[in-house]
């Protein structure tokens, strides 16, 4: 690959509750390259915002990173370090968040709030004309934001504000978790579309965490799809669409509706944890009409087919 | 005139206010009526019966309840509260020599409190489910349930009979030195202000003791609502987003994560404020502390009336007034409720 | 599309695999939440309670019998020493644990029965009935309430009973302000609804519905209110309001042991102290670990 700005290799994570142990993300890897737009795609619950905030420092607690690795910019940590990769937040990498009013603080008003980002990333030569100049970026008109608190806006403009806010730091990876999900369908597009500029205009790569398969599919080139906290498959959004090759992937598709060409939508059925806890297997497994022994007994690494990614037993070359 | 949003809402409650205390000042008394034994037999025990309903009709305790009710608020208006039998002076003057010393007492116990609780509390906070959150708790619950007076007695056994290190525990400042006169009735302020400052140092040495065992028990309230206030708003997404804008840690949990627990921390500290001033009675009779509680007591004991019913409505209105004081900085801590009284 | 059966898959066992819930476990978790801390305050509240129940087997001399032998330090045959009228300290200490605990015990019994049945009236019923109530409690709650219990008590009259009637009536606010609350929250909830429907009456609803409910804020309050009244009562008796002696008090004996250390009596203070500090601390240790088990707004997330 080109150029890689950011990779995940072999993460594995643990929640460890009330004694018990966890498997929650189970060697996960993926790739990023410098300026593009990469989906991430799963359930809810499939573990893809936990791996991606454990990636850049952030686990929350009760979590347990157990293996794995992280590289930004050619600079490779262990993800067991979080500390170390939390350095990677003031060095190129922001985050965008679901819940984009949470995000602000409510104490403080949106304007201070934009410049504190700022003074953080060290660009202090004229820090009320940068913010003027982010909140237009964004799309914002200062002078109605002045002085504003978190509560007295828009979940749109807040997240709109978040976005200023992460943009402060210049950054060369935006990780943007569902930033949707909580706007209506016309603000969705809008800030989806921007999302997309910004990517080509800064050449600023872009990893969009989303549950929706078909909105991702009109702004990525590439993507992974995760289910139960395993990478089931990724590669070229083209060439997956065209032809899905694991199971879950084409479960997903056939669910996506499609105006150009109508047929029977074929809801995917059971839960995404549903199967038995603590072994090794493939966790698509108890949902998986082709499922094996096999399946019951262990996750296949990456099969590179197609020019892709498929990490599913039906795709082994069969030994001599 | 139309008055700004914050005085109006103030003003309401003040007459709110106002009108329980009421309630409390016609409870109280009746309370303090009901207490047994006669002031004038206990005082004079050897007096005829005569004599007795005499001075009974003199000091006006041959009327019904509420007579003696509407001549007790009259003098609560005159500002005198009413005649301590057990003193001879009117309940005002006792007051005004002893309120000072319980605020300088409890000024000190809380600020001790305050000042070990929180940083315990964000310890907790930020450490939890540690090895350092689990001590934390275990000296919060260990603080909370050690008895003020069993520890004021081990104390004094201790530091004072055994190795002398503080002064003997007897009220405001040793018999060596001359109070000071100022305006606050703090010695410890009042000795700095006359530039005596020996005077100041003896008076903080007496205070010492009686003000960590009183501020003890502040200690573990405030560093329990910290902690689970913290663990609250850590988990706050602005936290997070704050970290991922790369903001210092440091920033995070003492600046936006504790703004965001202080709400109710100020509400603790608000019902701290009334248990400090009853709690006091205990402190101040281990210390021999001559304040508010060590007269309330004093007064119940001895079927004090107008002492006793005082008392209750001052600490009654006190807290009434610190729960306003804590509303009212809740608009000052969090915008969103500033536009809320506001509307 | 390539199908292989792998007849023998080799599977490595996950690194530190959940083990299995062995009763132990079970028990830790299921009622500590794995909380030692809770496990250790309740060992201790288990010891205080068995010393305080077979009391009277325990005691080494009678409590109440006066000796020429005053101010004895600790002995072997006074393990805590004798106090001013030569009464052993260990025996006086033990019989007042039971004191204390029957008369704390008794009073937030009493406050829990009432106050959660206020509650749970006031938060069913609503309207003038809850007003005015809550009013009342509120009224009572602004009192400083150390104060107001020794008025009431000198009112009734020294003794046990008062004591007792006191700690009801000053922890009645403290339930019933949260039993309503939680019977506010959950009356409109639908299984209540479904109850109504499949024809339960309303006292139905009340007592075999909503109160069961209420049982865990209940256990939570009532420990640390236990471990408040047994503390405010030896304050009160400290104070010369609560138990008198010669009644054995743990407060009164602290009390009595102030006057006495000028001689260096320490031990008639100090023991009976410790007990008292020893079981406010494990009642609250218990109640921290419950209401972190039991509160859903305390769950870890």
């Amino acid at each position: 690959m080109a150029d890689v700005l950011f990779s995940i290799e072999g993460l594995t994570i643990d929640s460890v509750r009330g004694g018990v142990r966890r498997r929650i993300v189970d060697d996960i890897s993926l790739s990023v390259e410098r300026g593009e737009l990469y989906g991430l795609v799963g359930e809810s619950g499939s573990g893809k915002s936990i791996s991606m905030m454990a990636s850049v420092g952030l686990a929350a607690s009760g979590l347990e990173v157990m293996a794995g690795s992280v590289a930004f910019s050619g600079r490779a940590l262990p993800a067991r370090n979080q500390r170390g990769l939390r350095g990677n937040l003031s060095r190129g990498v922001s985050l965008l968040f679901q819940n984009a009013k949470g995000a602000l603080n409510p104490f403080k008003t949106v304007d201070r709030q934009v410049e504190r980002a700022l003074r953080r990333s060290g660009r202090q030569t004229d820090p009320r004309a940068e913010v003027e100049v982010l909140f237009r970026v964004v799309g914002l008109n200062y002078r109605d934001f002045r002085g504003k608190y978190p509560h007295q806006i828009s979940g749109g403009q807040a997240q709109r504000v978040a976005m200023a806010c992460a943009l402060a730091t210049e950054p060369a990876l935006l990780i943007a978790d569902e930033p949707t999900t909580a706007l209506d369908v016309t603000t969705e597009r809008e800030l989806l579309r921007f999302l997309a500029r910004l990517c080509e205009e800064r050449e600023m790569a872009i990893v969009l965490i989303a549950h929706n398969l078909s909105l991702v599919s009109e702004y990525c080139r590439r993507l992974s799809i995760m289910h139960a906290g395993q990478v089931v498959e990724s590669g070229n959004l083209k060439t997956i669409f065209a032809d899905p090759l694991h199971p879950y992937t084409r479960g997903l598709i056939a669910a996506v509706p499609d105006v150009d060409q109508p047929r029977e939508l074929v809801p995917l059925i059971g839960n995404v944890w549903g199967g038995p806890e603590g072994i090794e297997r493939c966790r698509f497994s108890h949902r998986c009409q082709f499922a094996t022994p096999v399946c019951e007994a262990r996750h296949p690494p990456a099969i590179e087919r197609a020019g892709r990614a498929v990490h599913c037993v039906l795709y082994e070359e069969v030994p001599a | 005139m139309r008055l700004p949003p914050l005085t109006l809402y103030i003003l309401r409650r003040l007459a709110i206010s106002l009108i329980v205390l009421f309630g409390v000042s016609a409870v109280a008394f009746s309370m303090a009526y009901l207490l047994p034994s006669d002031p004038v037999t206990s005082r004079y025990p050897d007096i005829t019966n005569e004599q007795r309903a005499e001075m009974r009709r003199q000091m006006g305790l041959d009327q019904p309840l509420v007579v003696q009710y509407v001549r007790y608020m009259e003098s609560v208006f005159r500002g005198d509260f009413g005649r301590s039998f057990g003193t001879g002076n009117t309940v005002g003057q006792d007051l005004a020599l002893r309120i000072p010393a319980t605020l300088e007492l409890a000024t000190f116990g809380i600020t001790f409190g305050v000042l070990v609780g929180l940083p315990l509390g964000m310890l907790g906070a930020v450490y939890r489910g540690s090895w350092i959150d689990h001590l934390v708790r275990v000296f919060n619950l260990a603080a909370q349930s050690i008895p003020a007076f069993w520890l004021g007695v081990v104390l004094i056994f201790y530091l004072y009979f055994q190795l002398r290190l503080v002064p003997s525990p007897i009220g405001r400042l040793s018999a060596l030195y001359t109070a000071p006169t100022g305006v606050t009735g703090f010695y410890t302020i009042d000795a700095v202000l006359a530039g005596r400052f020996d005077v100041a140092l003896a008076a903080l040495r007496q205070v010492m003791l009686p003000a960590f065992v009183l501020g003890l028990g502040v200690v573990s309230p405030i560093a329990r609502i910290t902690r689970a206030a913290m663990s609250q708003s850590l988990k706050e997404d602005y936290i997070t987003f704050g970290r991922a804008l790369g903001l210092r840690s440091r920033q995070l949990v003492l600046g936006d994560a504790l703004r965001g627990a202080l709400v109710p921390i100020v509400t603790t500290l608000g019902f701290i404020v009334g248990n400090v001033l009853a709690g006091a009675a205990v402190v101040e009779t281990v210390f021999a502390w001559p304040g508010l509680g060590r007269y309330a007591v004093t007064a119940i004991t001895t079927s004090d009336m107008a002492p006793v019913s005082t008392c209750i409505l001052l600490i009654a209105s006190s807290v009434a007034v610190t729960n306003l004081l804590v509303d009212i900085s809740y608009a000052f801590i969090d915008p969103r409720i500033r536009h809320e009284y506001a509307r | 599309m390539n199908m292989r059966v792998d007849p023998m898959p080799t599977t490595p066992a996950l690194p530190r695999r959940p083990a299995g819930p062995t009763p132990w476990r079970r028990f830790y978790y299921g009622i500590f939440g794995g909380d030692a801390l809770g496990l250790a305050g309740t060992a201790m509240l288990a010891a205080l309670l068995a010393i305080a129940i077979v009391g009277p087997w325990l005691v080494t001399h009678d409590p109440l019998l006066t000796t020429p032998q005053t101010l004895l330090p600790p002995t072997a045959e006074h393990w805590l020493g004798t106090d001013h009228f030569g009464r052993d300290v260990f025996s006086r200490t033990i019989t007042s644990l039971r004191i204390d605990f029957i008369v704390a015990g008794l009073g937030v019994s009493g406050a829990i029965l009432i106050g959660s049945l206020l509650g749970l009236v006031c938060g069913y019923v609503g309207g003038w009935f809850d007003d005015l109530v809550m009013r009342g409690v509120d009224i009572v709650q602004s009192f400083p309430l150390l104060l107001i219990a020794m008025v009431l008590i000198l009112v009734m009259g020294p003794g046990l009973e008062s004591i007792v009637i006191v700690t009801v009536l000053i922890n009645i606010p403290i339930y019933a302000r949260v039993i309503r609350g939680e019977t506010l929250s959950r009356k409109t909830l639908e299984y209540i609804d479904a109850a109504r429907c499949s024809g339960a009456s309303e006292m139905s609803i009340l007592f075999r519905h909503l109160m069961p409910n209420t049982l865990s804020p209940i256990i939570v309050h009532g420990s640390l209110n236990l471990a408040a009244a047994v503390g405010n009562v030896a304050a009160l008796s400290f104070l010369g309001v609560g138990i008198r002696p010669p009644t054995p008090d743990l407060g009164v004996m602290v009390a009595e042991g102030t006057n006495y250390l000028v001689q260096g009596a320490w031990w008639m203070s100090i023991g009976p102290g410790l007990v008292l500090a020893l079981t406010i601390f494990s009642l609250n240790l218990l109640g921290d670990c419950l209401e972190g088990r039991l509160d859903p707004r305390r769950t870890e997330a």
